[in-house]
């Protein structure tokens, strides 16, 4: 049941709205804004500088994206940079962690930014992307609620490990993907071949 | 740039490029919108809240901690996760003799505040509720916290009293927030009266 106010008088002093919000709130919550915002913005920084043109592999896709997550992290970093109170160790550990994060789940949309930059696809497809890499970041946050307050202390490291971890899983899947798709590329081409 | 890059750009997109590029934007504007859905209705998200032997009814947000048990209000709601003042909603009844004005409980709740430390009436002004006249009054006071081992600094509370008549009692429908948050969370109380029932 809502007041039916307009959203707009929600007070800005509540940002944290979804903190204390159940799990699978936080992981949607996470996904429609912060995911999706920043898998918008690397697609956007490929889509309107290098593609199609410049991705002649899958990989390239990947590289391209790492690159343009890179620059997001950077840019992400820099209020903990500026941070007039800073802490030196826990800052240094949130700045990895945005890094890696990024990064990581940079692969995803660079994969498929490659793929139709290569072959022909669905209409949903670099949407389906899109999806993807924001529901990584989004089941990523929520996981690191878990893990930040977990064990015996509170600490930025088990979100570091944590992401360690999300990211080497992300970069498997994209890697057997990218595996699986050069294969049946050879295997089209060589039947292909034989035909000709 | 090479010749054969311009020769590539001049190629343009392929059909299918140019159609996920479209998609892509209504999928990311559907998620933002999920986003901004979500957000408006877990901070604007209300419970009812009734009492009925006073004969109170009113919308306070989720979540907010609820005492119905203090003889000197009828209900009372506060959000737990503010800091350093807990936001509060409050209804109480005062008993009131015959021809009593919303001008007679004020000055009384006037009296009542004055042992709060530094209060300070900052306006009294007519409004109307329900199609009914009310006084509203608005004050300040500065709340300490009575554990000095605490050490916890004092905080400016705004209120804001809204007296309104029901008979032979008087209905005061209170908001107090922490100063600086005071206009920001002032919503919140307007949303208040406008689903208190009497």
């Amino acid at each position: 049941m809502g007041w039916g106010c307009p959203w707009w008088r929600i007070s800005s002093s509540r940002v944290l709205w979804l903190a204390e919000a159940g799990f699978f709130t936080r992981v949607l919550g996470y996904t429609c804004t912060v995911g999706v915002t920043s898998e918008l913005l690397k697609y956007i920084a490929i889509r309107y500088t290098i593609f199609p043109s410049r991705i002649r592999t899958r990989l390239d896709g990947l590289a391209y994206s790492v690159a343009a997550s890179v620059g997001y992290a950077a840019v992400l970093n820099l209020h903990l940079v500026f941070d007039p109170d800073p802490t030196v160790t826990a800052d240094a550990q949130r700045i990895a962690i945005n890094f890696i994060s990024q990064v990581g789940f940079g692969l995803i949309m660079g994969f498929f930014l490659g793929e139709l930059a290569l072959h022909d696809r669905p209409a949903l497809f670099l949407g389906a992307g899109l999806a993807l890499g924001a529901l990584a970041n989004g089941l990523y946050i929520a996981f690191r609620a878990i893990a930040a307050g977990s064990g015996f202390s509170v600490s930025n490291l088990n979100g570091l490990i944590l992401v360690v971890f999300f990211v080497l899983g992300v970069a498997l899947a994209v890697n057997f993907l990218i595996r699986t798709f050069d294969a049946r590329d050879a295997a089209l081409q060589g039947e292909r071949q034989m035909i000709s | 740039m090479s010749i054969r890059t311009l020769d590539e750009r001049q190629l343009g997109l392929r059909r299918s490029q140019v159609v996920n590029s479209l998609v892509i934007l209504l999928v990311a504007a559907g998620l933002m919108g999920i986003g901004v859905l979500m957000r408006s209705s877990t901070l604007a998200a209300t419970q009812e809240l009734v009492q009925d032997e006073a004969g109170i009814r009113a919308q306070i947000p989720v979540n907010w901690l609820v005492d119905t048990d203090d003889p000197r209000f009828v209900l009372q709601a506060q959000d737990p996760s503010a800091v350093p003042f807990k936001t509060t909603l409050r209804v109480a009844i005062l008993p009131v003799g015959e021809g009593a004005s919303p001008r007679n409980v004020v000055e009384f709740l006037i009296l009542q505040r004055a042992a709060l430390s530094a209060f300070r009436v900052l306006s009294i002004e007519s409004i109307t509720l329900n199609e009914q006249s009310a006084l509203e009054m608005n004050y300040a006071y500065v709340e300490e916290e009575p554990n000095p081992f605490l050490s916890a600094l004092p905080v400016v509370v705004q209120g804001r009293d809204v007296v309104v008549i029901r008979g032979q009692q008087a209905i005061v429908a209170t908001f107090l927030e922490e100063r600086s948050r005071f206009i920001a969370n002032e919503f919140l109380f307007d949303n208040f009266l406008t689903t208190l029932e009497y």
